[in-house]
């Protein structure tokens, strides 16, 4: 059959339909129709081909995007519909390539407590914020205050956490070296609304930062909605107050309202 | 792996115990090829796929109670990559002017990887409607009647689109 072909009957007759051996493969047809398809291609070296070709096809997709991966892109298009610009993927790098043991430790995790509950700072209004960071392979993680300072091991992957105590608007960005602000969450142009709950939130996607030199990141907490340009030429500005000292000596950016909690982290990149 | 709190949420039935995995193992490599097949940016196509398969997992219990879950992810991820298509006109155009032999496409011999390119390569000229009927007719090779079902149409209008669609290629095939 070609697209040229007028329309009607069964486009693939005498052999099996593309989207008919689909189906049995992954054992949707009805039972009748099943054996009678068993028979065909038990017959039928075409159609038999055509059906290794599609376990092969599915091998191909596994080896190309492990289920690990397949799950966070899942999870994150559930959670975070996606706006009409492309996520950055080059900040993209980390969560993909988790085992799905390690996973567990890095995504949404409501109801987390104990160990990072002693990592939290806790700020006046009952925020707080964390970074958590992990290798390449995600088996060795380790979290990180606001306000401290850590170095970067080649392949070390960041994913930021909150916990609200009333809802709140978020968002998350970098500064580097040259003072060029990247913002990093969210992707539009207002803050995020956040809600309380009973554990740390993580972000979705983990950051991975490239380059050389270093980064600081932010993460803005403000009672009201806020626009993400604003919290970008805040910390612009903040640099631009710390002169040559640059990164190590900005002092905390402000939001027009002033109404915000703002978190830091400062790394040195590998 | 992360536990989707709707996951909580749905009751009756008996679920597996992993649905992500259920979806990835049986139907991943199939959806992920179509979306490959019309947005021939890999990556595109992965977000895409994404995007099918959370709309699978946040209806998960009417999902499962299709006569065919397949057909029902074929016909959502053909539909949102048009889409996708119709909102980057000019720029789809330049891609399928520098095509290259996607995986899968070749198992049916060089005669199917031609009719499907052709078909891809037409797909621009028509609506959604008649780019959703010529997909699931020439390429997923579904019949008449299966392609008006799927589409909530009748058997002629699915059939006089395609018609449209056909004379377009036998226009394009003519000495």
């Amino acid at each position: 059959m070609t697209p040229a072909s007028i329309p009607g009957g069964d486009p693939r007759a005498p052999h099996v339909g593309e989207l008919r051996l689909r189906r049995f493969r992954v054992g949707e047809l009805p039972a009748p129709e099943a054996e009678a398809v068993g028979r065909h291609t038990a017959d039928c070296g075409s159609c038999r081909a055509r059906l290794a070709a599609l376990d092969d096809e599915q091998r191909a997709f596994e080896r190309e995007i492990p289920l690990a991966r397949f799950a966070g892109g899942v999870d994150r298009a559930v959670r975070v519909p996606r706006a009409a610009a492309r996520p950055r993927r080059f900040w993209l790098a980390g969560a993909f390539s988790l085992t799905a043991a390690a996973a567990g430790l890095l995504l949404i995790a409501r109801g987390e407590g104990g160990p990072l509950s002693a990592n939290r700072t806790k700020g006046d209004r009952g925020d707080s914020a964390t970074i958590r960071i992990a290798d390449a392979g995600g088996a060795r993680q380790r979290s990180i205050l606001p306000g401290a300072a850590a170095r970067l091991a080649p392949g070390e992957r960041l994913r930021m956490g909150y916990r609200v105590a009333q809802p709140r608007h978020l968002a998350a960005l970098a500064i580097d070296d040259r003072g060029q602000v990247t913002p990093l969450y969210p992707e539009g142009a207002t803050s995020l609304a956040v809600q309380p709950g009973p554990g740390t939130v993580y972000l979705p996607d983990s950051v991975e930062l490239t380059g050389a030199g270093r980064e600081r990141l932010y993460l803005f907490l403000a009672r009201d909605p806020f626009r993400v340009d604003d919290a970008v030429a805040a910390t612009r500005a903040a640099f631009t107050r710390a002169g040559p000292a640059g990164l190590a000596r900005m002092d905390r950016p402000s939001l027009p309202s002033g109404s915000a909690e703002v978190s830091t982290w400062l790394f040195e990149k590998p | 792996m992360s536990r989707h709190p709707q996951l909580a949420l749905l009751k009756g039935g008996r679920l597996p115990q992993d649905p992500l995995r259920e979806l990835y193992e049986k139907y991943g490599g199939s959806v992920y090829g179509r979306c490959v097949y019309l947005l021939k940016d890999r990556a595109k196509a992965e977000d895409a796929m994404q995007e099918v398969f959370a709309k699978a997992f946040q209806h998960y219990e009417g999902f499962r109670a299709e006569s065919s879950p397949l057909t029902w992810l074929f016909k959502i991820a053909t539909h949102h990559c048009l889409n996708v298509l119709r909102g980057e006109k000019a720029g789809w155009r330049e891609r399928f002017a520098t095509q290259e032999r996607q995986r899968g496409e070749g198992h049916g011999g060089p005669h199917v990887f031609e009719m499907r390119d052709q078909v891809r390569r037409l797909l621009a000229r028509f609506d959604l409607e008649t780019q959703s009927a010529a997909v699931h007719y020439y390429v997923d090779e579904m019949t008449l009647e299966e392609v008006a079902q799927l589409l909530g149409r009748s058997v002629p209008t699915v059939r006089k689109r395609l018609l449209a669609f056909a004379a377009a290629c036998q226009k394009e095939t003519a000495p």
